[in-house]
């Protein structure tokens, strides 16, 4: 098959674009994303939350081809085997593009790695993970205009479609491509999330990275791999082939119904141990509670 | 043919010649969840393979 735009062979379909096609198609995308929603602009600063993975670096080379004044910012939970992988291809990746991306760890941080709280087995890994890395996002971001994260269409249109499922009626409204501000978020210091990838698909990311060589070659996290997410993935994918267009048109759909407002909250333990990591603002406090709790429990062993 | 799954890094030996997608089809592999890396090359899915291709799927969904 052809490219839809010239005569060189595609590398890609829906559309069907070859590789230089491809490439403009991927930044125009996040382009209009980023104006249509009012992402950031080139007089803001950036921090992206980088996690090793593909769609995060992508987002680094993204922004900076697209000359936004961008820098990484890497939350290390410790975890064995599974974080020296991204660690490797995260330096590849900065020392070949030049940006600085700095590193926060858990230990560090709060005494602990996720390894060491996991082998007590009195906590659930994605509850610790996912409010000890928003809490570390939002306290190292602080000089920073906004937080861009990799989240891309697959991801949303799996959250959209999770919250519906599951019945999570307070936080369906509250995902997008941005959060907003309003009087409480700012006197929390909490920095605003944005996800420039929100029209991009996984599959297209994933072609970018190939195309760009951005190796990202690191396995699945070990703890409580998301079966709830992954089942929708499967479903999801397949309606996506059968039906093409199917993800873009729930988050349109969405987008559509949702109030652009009361983004930001706080909300119940139990309901946010499978949000993505982009979506809700955790009080400081909450996470500190947490990180005592942990450390009296480790101590206690 | 021989054909790598990245993500279970599972070798399957199998005779094909034709489409991708039909290849795809006959190990149960969906077009979407998958890239298709044909002797070392990104192509896409109604690229025509030939028995001595070597071909690599790459899985979209990985985490991360
Ligand atoms: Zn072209």
């Amino acid at each position: 098959m052809n490219c839809e735009q010239c005569d060189q062979r595609a590398i890609s379909t829906k559309p069907s674009l070859c590789k230089d096609h491809f490439d403009s198609f991927i930044l125009k995308t996040a382009q209009e994303t980023i104006d249509q929603f009012g992402l950031f602009t080139k007089n803001d600063r950036i921090c992206v939350a980088v996690s090793g993975g593909k769609d995060s670096l992508a987002l680094l080379d993204v922004l900076t081809r697209l000359g936004y004044a961008v820098e990484g910012l890497f939350i290390n939970e410790g975890i064995t085997n599974y974080r020296e992988f991204s660690l490797k291809d995260l330096d590849d990746f900065i020392k070949r593009s030049g940006i600085k991306v700095r590193t926060v760890s858990f230990e560090q941080e709060a005494g602990f790695g996720l390894d060491t709280v996991m082998k007590t087995k009195q906590f659930h890994a994605c509850t610790v993970c996912g409010t000890l890395r928003r809490y570390l996002l939002n306290k190292y971001a602080q000089d920073y205009d906004v937080i861009a994260t990799g989240h891309n269409m697959d991801d949303e249109a799996q959250t959209v479609l999770m919250n519906l499922a599951r019945g999570n009626s307070s936080l369906f409204l509250r995902t997008g491509p941005k959060t907003t501000e309003n009087e409480a978020s700012i006197k929390r210091r909490f920095v605003p999330r944005v996800k420039p990838f929100y029209f991009v698909s996984e599959k297209h990311l994933l072609t970018y990275t190939v195309i760009h060589r951005i190796k990202t070659d690191f396995g699945e996290c070990p703890y409580a791999p998301d079966s709830y997410r992954m089942h929708l993935t499967e479903i999801l994918n397949r309606y996506e082939e059968e039906h093409p267009g199917t993800k873009k048109h729930i988050l349109e759909t969405y987008l559509a119904l949702r109030e652009p407002q009361q983004h930001v909250i706080s909300i119940e333990k139990e309901e946010f141990d499978h949000l993505s990591a982009g979506d809700v603002e955790i009080p400081s406090g909450k996470a500190e509670e947490l990180i005592e709790e942990i450390a009296s429990v480790l101590k206690n062993q | 043919m021989k054909i790598t799954i990245e993500r279970t890094k599972e070798t399957i030996e199998k005779e094909f010649s034709g489409k991708a997608m039909d290849l795809l089809k006959e190990i149960g592999v969906l077009v979407e969840d998958v890239l298709i890396i044909k002797n070392g090359q990104l192509v896409t899915e109604d690229e025509e393979l030939d028995d001595s291709d070597e071909i690599k799927l790459l899985s979209v969904i990985s985490g991360g």
